[in-house]
């Protein structure tokens, strides 16, 4: 992992937070980014993941925060409307860690990526009912080139 | 010989003045790594040079929580965006389409999705059955038993029988499950009346070839962490390591240099020191793909090859053709597990492959269905079809897509153009200051009609499946890496670069076996035929050498 200290202070790490608690916001039914990454080791992840784009990061957050410490709130338009290349590219990064925490995965219902060999006969399960028969029953549907 | 054999980085390598082995290789990938075990299981000392460095398994992150996350970063798949040191960049100021390429020890088998199969065989005739693009000057048939061959080889997994191609004998592995989203793909071309077929993919079902049975991650783009992908690192280079090869890690090649007969001499290349190192051979093989191999050809300049190594027709790098694709994504009420793999295809069609003029465009394009992955890969979709990029609104479109999508990605032919084309860019360099790539590339009407009209069609087959919505993506965000038709072959050499067996027309101990030969293009991932037309091109080597010998002999 990257030496996350060289590529954001600690101020543009609070800004980042608090970014992701609007761009990520708690939702009926799912935690807030604080709530699903509490240590932000996941977050911490995404930076390291996404190292390419920490100049754009870093910019972005900034603009930011230059708005809020002149006690300017914009909501996620506001927000977008600022530079809206580099808020696609935080969007990435903090929607990626957020997508990215098992307790979100477990309330989506997405296991992760698991091994799940084939069973016996799953090749045949999903074929059930003739299901080429049809296609079988047409023939062939490519044109052979003379000579 | 002071050549060592086996495999190790360039920074090690060493050769006296007098070395010449017999074959020279540039590239490690699927291509390269054809010709180099066909030719040493022959005998024949064959060095490969690869600019890339060999990748453990354990390096892929699809089993990891980051997994997602690292496809947009050091696994991602345009070589601009993971610069690492062995990837040298591209100038796509002028191009429509972001080619992908992997350099390492495997290629472009190290990110591919193994989707495993042959052209057509009408596409090998555009010219005389359709009045389009060019023949080529070998046949389907010329390449069926390297086919059945390299199906072998790459540990392909097929149900036979499929109506869109001849029956041939190969033997192949069973094929995979089409999953849940697969029958519903199957569904919805039944009510149609169309074509579909059970996929075939380099995956292996059972171990073999070094590999061991997929368990269906759906990571197989960003490298297979189960080892289940017939990655040619796996494959095919333990063989060849075995029968006598040297593969050499962290080695540019920078220019092919000729003697006064005009016969290539030496490879010049660069280890990660910078350091410069010369290699004698017999014969030289271009491996490169379709940017890297014209490249290195319009590097290698002399006066006696002004405009580049075998390049008397201007073709090197002209005739650019990258298989522009688009997607649709079905969007259905019940839960699919749409993040099985293979990824590869499970299923796939060819009921509009080939070219139908009274559609008011020419050529076709296939159609595979595949995993459509996880959670950040819900939110590309949503987001790239104009969802929510934050707040509710987000969480809303990865539920809406997240394992109940049917991904169906639309794979078109393109006609060769000479203004699309691969040069030297005047600024822009890699890691070793050697210039870099340009690419011009525009995309023409013909492709512009021809995915409009398959995504109206792939609409109403994943509507007759019982989509509730239909996502339509005229560009799919992951363009697959076929990188073909810059150094085409042909019988004239004046409007071609080498011969049906990819030896230069210009230069005869030069060959070409990547895709840049493809005089055009079919609908599916060039893989499988590239390879088929590099064995084919290995044995005519040994044929060759093998009559010189006897004639010797007489």
């Amino acid at each position: 992992m990257d030496d996350l200290d060289q590529g954001l202070s600690e101020a543009q790490r609070a800004t980042l937070h608090s970014l992701a608690e609007i761009i990520t916001p708690a939702t009926p039914g799912f935690p807030s980014a604080a709530e699903a990454d509490p240590s932000g080791a996941v977050l911490d992840m995404a930076l390291a993941e996404l190292v390419r784009n920490r100049p754009a990061i870093v910019a972005y957050v900034d603009a930011v925060a230059h708005l809020w410490g002149k006690g300017v709130q914009p909501d996620v338009e506001g927000l977008e409307a600022i530079d809206p290349a580099g808020f696609a590219v935080v969007c990435d990064l903090l929607v990626g860690r957020y997508l990215s925490c098992r307790a979100v995965w477990r309330l989506l219902g997405y296991p992760g990526r698991v091994p799940a060999p084939p069973a016996q006969g799953e090749v045949e399960l999903y074929l059930r009912d003739d299901l080429l028969a049809p296609v079988v029953a047409r023939g062939p549907i490519y044109t052979m080139p003379p000579g | 010989m002071t050549i060592a054999r086996g495999t190790y980085p360039a920074t090690e390598f060493t050769a006296s003045a007098d070395d010449v082995v017999d074959v020279v290789v540039i590239g490690s990938g699927p291509s390269g790594a054809t010709v180099t075990k066909e030719l040493t299981a022959m005998g024949f000392h064959v060095v490969c040079l690869e600019q890339g460095r060999w990748i453990d398994t354990h390096e892929y992150t699809g089993t990891r929580d980051e997994y997602e996350l690292s496809t947009y970063g050091r696994w991602h798949s345009s070589s601009n965006v993971r610069a690492m040191p062995e990837d040298y960049p591209l100038n796509l100021a002028d191009s429509d389409v972001s080619p992908v390429m992997y350099n390492a020890v495997g290629g472009g088998s190290i990110h591919f999705g193994a989707y495993w199969h042959r052209y057509m065989p009408s596409d090998f005739k555009l010219r005389s059955l359709y009045g389009v693009a060019d023949d080529w000057p070998i046949s389907w048939e010329d390449l069926a038993p390297h086919y059945d061959a390299v199906d072998k080889d790459f540990a392909a997994a097929a149900m036979h029988g499929d109506t869109a191609f001849p029956v041939t004998g190969g033997t192949t592995l069973p094929p995979h499950p089409i999953n849940d989203y697969g029958r519903l793909f199957a569904q919805g071309m039944n009510a149609k009346g169309w074509h579909w077929w059970p996929a075939s993919n380099a995956i292996a079902n059972t171990n073999t070839k070094g590999l061991v049975p997929c368990v269906r991650l759906g990571v197989c783009e960003a490298g297979c962490p189960n080892g289940s992908k017939a990655s040619v690192d796996i494959t095919h280079w333990p063989i060849s390591l075995k029968q006598g090869a040297t593969l050499v890690t962290g080695a540019r090649a920078r220019e092919l240099t000729v003697d006064k007969d005009g016969l290539v001499n030496s490879a010049i290349f660069l280890d990660n020191n910078g350091r410069e190192h010369r290699i004698k051979a017999d014969l030289f093989v271009m491996a490169a793909n379709g940017i890297g191999t014209s490249r290195l050809l319009q590097l290698s300049t002399s006066s006696r090859f002004p405009d580049g190594l075998a390049n008397s027709s201007g073709l090197v790098g002209r005739r650019l053709m990258l298989n522009p694709t688009a997607m649709a994504v079905g969007v259905f009420d019940q839960n699919l597990a749409s993040w099985f793999g293979p990824a590869g295809n499970t299923a796939h069609s060819f009921q509009f492959g080939e070219t139908d003029a009274s559609r008011g465009h020419v050529l076709g394009a296939s159609w595979g269905t595949s995993a459509a992955g996880g959670p950040v890969a819900a939110y590309s979709l949503s987001t790239a079809a104009g969802g929510a990029r934050a707040g509710a609104g987000m969480m809303d479109g990865v539920r809406n897509i997240l394992g109940r999508s049917v991904l169906m990605s639309i794979c078109t032919s393109d006609l060769p153009n000479e203004n699309n084309r691969v040069t030297l860019d005047p600024v822009l360099t890699d890691s070793h200051g050697i210039p870099a790539p340009r690419i011009e590339y525009t995309k023409d009407q013909n492709s512009k009609d021809l995915i409009e009209f398959h995504l109206d069609r792939a609409t109403e087959a994943l509507e007759a499946a019982g989509a509730v919505q239909v996502l339509r993506y005229p560009e799919m965000p992951d363009q697959p890496g076929h990188i073909l038709g810059t150094a085409r072959m042909g019988t004239d050499p004046t409007r071609s670069v080498v011969d049906g067996y990819g030896r230069t027309h210009d230069v005869p101990n030069l060959f070409i076996v990547d895709g840049s030969v493809f005089p055009s293009v079919g609908t599916v991932g060039p893989t499988n035929t590239i390879s088929a037309f590099a064995r084919r091109t290995a044995h005519h080597i040994v044929d060759h050498a093998m009559a010189t010998m006897e004639s010797e002999i007489a």
